[in-house]
């Protein structure tokens, strides 16, 4: 659907874009996902014409679209800030895109209308604006991008100016929208949680490159950097020098004070070299009193505890004087003594 | 404690504001004075308002005027618009500083200045190309252009820099061709900002004596010169009588835009 090679674009000798390929697949949920100044908002914008890149090329649908300016490509943007045109009604900012297709104005009004309903909006056709809330105008960017039916559509932040509440309702509503018209939605976002709850793929980004592309349990279980196992949610880490590696499990013997470790690993590893090993805080399980195995078990002593309705995050502090995240539904007090555990499959071995 | 009935700052405003307007005041009373005295009143009269209805040269002056004003703001207006786009919108061109501070010269150019150097213009065009030929009211619309261009590219450029320049993008992004989205998005935005700069530029040209004294030829006698030349052969009423129509019109204008514009701001920040 979109296939970007090699594509490049730097201002003032600064690469916003730099080299970044890849391949979106029709009716996949895309995300971009990276914090700010990692090129993700430039990227976008160049699929939608709005820059023009330096060098590569942006190839839609099997056609080449480097150098089509954004009224001819078949991509439409819902902007970070909306840009509803402040003068025109919602019925009007959403025909917008239909008028300049010549579109009958039968026809526009029908396709206006079925959109404005999708979008839970047929009441408001006549307001303008400033007449909306934060979540109306949203919807009324994604109708108005919608109604075109594009290619493709790509969202810059598309909830970024929401609150949490009708952010997390959005993010349902978005995924259902986008499964029902079934068009490919690329969006760009700082947001792990967003990215995780709704991609298909996910393309973490960094300094205008691309550090890791897969699926969200990919991204967030199977992080292939530091960078993204510590982007992507939080991450607990021990490093350690690897001592034995069979039968897809490695041996690592920590190098801060926390014992034997054993992690799941199928990739080929030399033995003496210098790993880390991440561990998400809700794959660890807290006990009380020493575990039966030897790996995996760590001392400490609860630090804080932070309740969070749904669960609790709570710091404990190793013997090693680290620090250790842990979620979990059970009660715990400050002070306990505790052992953390965990199964082999829970850690990732990383090089970097 | 405060004083009962005075207080100095109290005095000063109202100072203030009595030497701006009883001087007003004064010249719209004795439009109606039933002599020609413009310090003893003598009566009450419409008679220097019947004067004026038959004082064709001056009516003829303030007819001539308006129409320069007209003409001359709403070039300013398109060129203004114009100038404005290009500096915001192209961000980076040769010369763009330069351009840019050279459309605001004539902002603090002296008037003296600036209606010489178009005379000495308008002299040299003549004798090279026959045009303009001679001065008259055609040189007068073009000089009061160069004047109120300036400022019409500051007020215009003042409300495209508040623009979101998403709202351009996404009209592009929506299929919007340049044009259509300069006519559909850029300038129905920009409508109130040309439409003061339209009435900023119109009284800036009714108003100007200086310029127009040194581009006007014979014939074109606009109303400022005609009052000028006139005062120095002594007051009529007529001229008082003139300045109270002007001031009626101009007042029922501003009052109109301003209730129009306290409107749309209203509307515009309405809760939701």
């Amino acid at each position: 659907m979109i296939r970007l090679e090699t594509l490049a674009k730097s201002y003032g000798g600064v690469h916003a874009v730099d080299g970044v390929s890849l391949q979106v697949e029709p009716g996949e949920f895309f995300s971009l996902l990276g914090g700010s100044g990692c090129g993700k908002t430039t990227l976008l914008r160049l699929i939608a014409g709005l820059e023009k890149a330096d060098s590569g090329r942006i190839v839609i649908d099997g056609i080449d679209m480097t150098d089509a300016p954004a009224y001819e490509r078949p991509v439409n943007t819902v902007f970070q800030s909306y840009a509803l045109f402040p003068h025109m009604t919602v019925a009007r900012n959403v025909a917008f895109g239909l008028h300049q297709e010549r579109v009958e104005r039968r026809e526009i009004d029908r396709r206006v209308d079925e959109i404005l309903h999708l979008v839970h909006l047929e009441d408001f056709s006549q307001r303008k604006p400033h007449e909306l809330s934060g979540g109306q105008k949203q919807r009324v960017a994604l109708a108005r991008a919608l109604v075109k039916r594009p290619k493709i559509l790509l969202l810059d932040e598309p909830l970024a100016a929401l609150d949490r509440k009708l952010r997390e309702k959005t993010r349902f509503e978005l995924k259902t929208i986008q499964r029902n018209v079934g068009t490919t939605f690329v969006m760009v976002t700082h947001d792990q949680d967003e990215a995780l709850s709704l991609s298909s793929r996910i393309a973490v980004m960094d300094a205008g490159r691309i550090v890791q592309l897969g699926s969200p349990r990919d991204i967030y279980y199977r992080p292939s950097s530091v960078f993204v196992a510590d982007f992507v949610g939080n991450a607990n880490w021990i490093e350690g020098t690897v001592v034995a590696a069979r039968d897809g499990t490695v041996a690592v013997k920590s190098s801060d004070g926390n014992g034997n470790i054993v992690v799941a690993c199928t990739d080929p590893i030399a033995t003496g070299g210098t790993v880390r090993i991440m561990v998400r805080p809700e794959r660890i399980t807290l006990a009380p009193i020493r575990p039966a195995a030897d790996e995996n078990a760590i001392h400490g002593t609860i630090a804080n505890v932070a309740f969070l309705g749904d669960s609790s995050l709570i710091e404990v502090r190793l013997a090693s004087g680290q620090s250790f995240a842990v979620r979990t539904l059970d009660r715990w007090s400050v002070a306990t003594e505790v052992w953390l555990t965990w199964r082999p499959n829970a850690g990732v071995l990383l090089n970097r | 404690m405060i004083r009962r009935g005075f207080s100095f700052p109290l005095t000063v405003l109202a100072f203030g504001y009595s030497f701006l307007y009883v001087p007003i005041g004064v010249l719209v009373i004795f439009s109606f004075n039933e002599t020609r005295s413009i310090a003893v009143w003598g009566g009450f009269s419409f008679k220097w308002y019947a004067a004026l209805a038959e004082n064709t040269p001056l009516l003829g002056a303030a007819w001539l005027s308006l129409q320069i004003a007209a003409i001359s703001a709403t070039a300013a207006v398109v060129l203004g618009t114009l100038a404005a786009c290009t500096i915001e919108r192209y961000r980076r061109f040769p010369g763009r500083s330069l351009f840019s501070a050279l459309l605001l010269a004539p902002l603090v150019m002296p008037e003296v200045i600036t209606g010489l150097s178009l005379l000495l213009l308008f002299v040299w065009l003549e004798s090279w190309l026959g045009w303009p030929d001679g001065r008259g009211a055609t040189t007068i619309a073009i000089a009061h252009t160069t004047l109120t261009l300036a400022y019409a590219t500051v007020v215009i450029r003042a409300r495209l820099v508040q623009l979101d320049p998403d709202l351009r993008s996404a009209a592009a992004d929506l299929g919007g061709r340049p044009f259509a989205v300069f006519r559909s998005i850029t300038l129905p935005l920009l409508a109130p900002a040309i439409g003061a700069a339209w009435l900023l530029g119109f009284t800036l040209s009714l108003d100007d004596l200086v310029i127009a004294s040194f581009v006007s030829g014979p014939g074109s006698t606009t109303l400022p010169i005609a009052i000028f030349s006139s005062v120095r052969l002594g007051v009529s009423p007529q001229i008082n009588a003139l300045a109270t129509v002007f001031l009626v019109v101009v007042g029922l204008a501003t009052t109109t835009a301003g209730i129009f514009i306290y409107r749309s701001v209203r509307r515009r920040n309405a809760p939701h």
